[in-house]
């Protein structure tokens, strides 16, 4: 597996499907990828990669994307194996249906990251817009493994229709997050918006102590003592130490959503 | 020429082992004690594979540090014939023994590409209200119980492994031997990879293949039975008055050879030749088991 570098040179002059630039990208040479197609969205008109970028090697087997890249949704789609770190603001549906390896974003995306992603892991060292790992436009789930870590702030619907994996967003969210939630977990760090939970019917959202819990949808958190915390703990442990270290202290257990027949749970740390 | 330790004869044979199948998995609780109460009745009745279905023990107790959960715990050892075996014996003694204890918890301990199933099939005690967690590409269930959760592991790993490594103390009295006994076992217990799940960590009955009665496929081995000396030819002389046995089953050849040269020494520096005869092993000719253990060697 090679590595590649592509430079934003030109910015095209309308939004462009990039989910060329994903997949098996590292199993291409520079020139297979020059050619590879972006279609204009909306507009029967394709550019190719080499139109806008400077494609080169890397002898580190890393594929590096940099540039001011917000008209390109879908960058790094279905993603696979090896490392992909992308430099620069990004469109939406970024990593979408990523699949394995490794994703890195300094820099912020448009809604729909994580789009139904699957496995391997996303940070994204800035902030996500709204629905993080929403399902595909007509599907019923979103995020259905693998792990995804915001630095920065979530938009509304952060983990909407999530049925599997981890979410850590270490900054606050929008409103509705963990909405629809099928099973999965989704952390939250900082401070949460209205209808936290709505509709979800199984899964774990872990909130911090000043999150407002619905006493129509959940019922009173209530003091336990859960070994699954612990093991949360350790597995989050590195990215997000603070709220690893509350979760190794009691926590508040909430169940919900009751009003949609939920058996969901809300973990409320600092309890 | 003989090979002695610490003035005991140790005699020219071999311990005859033979492969099986072997998982390990750990047990962690609020507290050491319900850990260790959990793996008490976990490894009820399991010292021979002869009737037991398995063999299974304590291999180790582990601190909060060693442990998944950040509790104190228990990693046990089980060995039998066959996978299906295990596969039968294992989630049947994690319901009744540890989802059962107070505060446990349970985790695998082994990697395999063949998997012993725990919580896959534990889960449905919860009857609907259970709840899956994937974490570190690991599935645990949380099954609702009247202290809170019991947490347990999808499955544990499941290797291949030797079983029946083994050396008789010919003893010039019961004392005698079974002090020699106790140290062996205490000096092999801190063994990585390795247990002796009979009792104590030895046994007295060491047995024969089949029987005169129909139906026992084992029974005593007379030519091993001191008070039999008028009866029966026996490889011994008459100053041997007692025998005890250390059957060892481990996860390699490696460590079932590095605990019986442990073994062997610590039970004839503990007693001399004021206390034992000699060393031997247990064996059928060579012609079952694949694994052979010459006490010469595994003294070097």
């Amino acid at each position: 597996m090679s590595g590649l570098h592509l430079s934003l040179q030109v910015a095209p002059t309308a939004a462009v499907d990039a989910s060329a630039l994903g997949g098996n990208l590292l199993e291409l040479s520079v020139a297979e990828v020059a050619r590879l197609p972006l279609p204009t969205i909306g507009i029967n008109h394709t550019i190719c990669v080499g139109d806008c970028f400077a494609v080169a090697a890397r002898d580190d087997g890393r594929g590096v994307i940099e540039g001011d890249l917000r008209r390109f949704h879908r960058l790094g789609s279905r993603w696979a194996a090896g490392e992909l770190r992308v430099d620069g603001d990004v469109g939406e549906g970024f990593a979408s249906q990523m699949q394995g390896g490794a994703v890195v974003l300094r820099g912020n995306a448009l809604a729909g990251a994580a789009e139904q992603l699957r496995g391997g892991r996303l940070q994204i060292l800035g902030n996500v817009a709204e629905e993080l790992g929403r399902p595909l436009s007509g599907r019923r789930s979103g995020i259905s493994g693998g792990r995804v870590i915001v630095t920065g702030n979530a938009g509304a619907r952060a983990g909407y229709r999530m049925r599997r994996g981890l979410i850590l967003i270490l900054g606050d969210c929008g409103d509705a997050a963990g909405c629809d939630l099928v099973a999965g977990t989704l952390v939250i760090g900082g401070t949460v918006g209205n209808d936290l939970g709505a509709g979800m019917r199984r899964g774990t959202l872990v909130v911090p102590q000043t999150a407002t819990l619905s006493s129509v949808r959940f019922s009173s958190p209530r003091q336990e003592q859960l070994g699954i915390a612990r093991l949360l703990a350790a597995d989050i442990a590195t990215d997000s130490p603070a709220i690893a270290a509350a979760l190794r202290t009691n926590i508040g257990r909430a169940v919900g959503d009751l009003s949609a027949g939920g058996m969901g749970e809300v973990w409320v740390y600092g309890h | 020429m003989p090979t002695e330790v610490a003035g005991v004869p140790v005699e020219d044979t071999f311990a005859e082992a033979f492969d099986m199948k072997a998982t390990r998995f750990v047990v962690t609780a609020e507290t050491i004690d319900w850990a260790r109460d959990a793996a008490a009745a976990m490894c009820g009745f399991g010292t021979s594979v002869i009737a037991c279905g398995i063999e299974i023990a304590v291999e180790s107790e582990l601190t909060s540090e060693q442990t998944p959960d950040g509790r104190p715990g228990v990693a046990i050892l089980a060995f039998a014939i066959s996978g299906k075996e295990l596969e039968s014996q294992i989630p049947r003694r994690a319901g009744q023994c540890v989802l059962t204890c107070p505060t446990t918890a349970l985790f695998a301990g082994c990697d395999g590409e063949k998997r012993i199933p725990l919580g896959k099939q534990l889960r449905y005690f919860g009857d609907g209200f259970q709840i899956s967690k994937h974490m570190g590409g690991r599935r645990y269930w949380r099954i609702p119980v009247m202290d809170g959760e019991f947490l347990c592991e999808e499955d544990t790993g499941r290797v291949d492994a030797v079983g029946g490594g083994n050396f008789l103390l010919l003893g010039r009295s019961l004392h005698a031997v079974a002090h020699a006994c106790r140290a062996a076992t205490a000096a092999i217990a801190p063994l990585a990879g390795v247990i002796t799940p009979f009792p104590g960590g030895a046994t007295r009955s060491g047995s024969k293949v089949g029987s005169k009665y129909r139906g026992l496929f084992a029974s005593t081995n007379e030519a091993y039975c001191p008070t039999l000396r008028a009866l029966v030819n026996q490889p011994f002389g008459d100053e041997v008055h007692s025998i005890l046995e250390v059957v060892i089953d481990g996860l390699a050849p490696d460590r079932i050879a590095e605990a019986m040269r442990v073994g062997i020494t610590a039970a004839c520096e503990a007693v001399g030749p004021a206390g034992l005869v000699g060393v031997t092993a247990g064996n059928y000719g060579g012609k079952l088991g694949r694994h052979h253990f010459h006490l010469a060697e595994v003294l070097q």
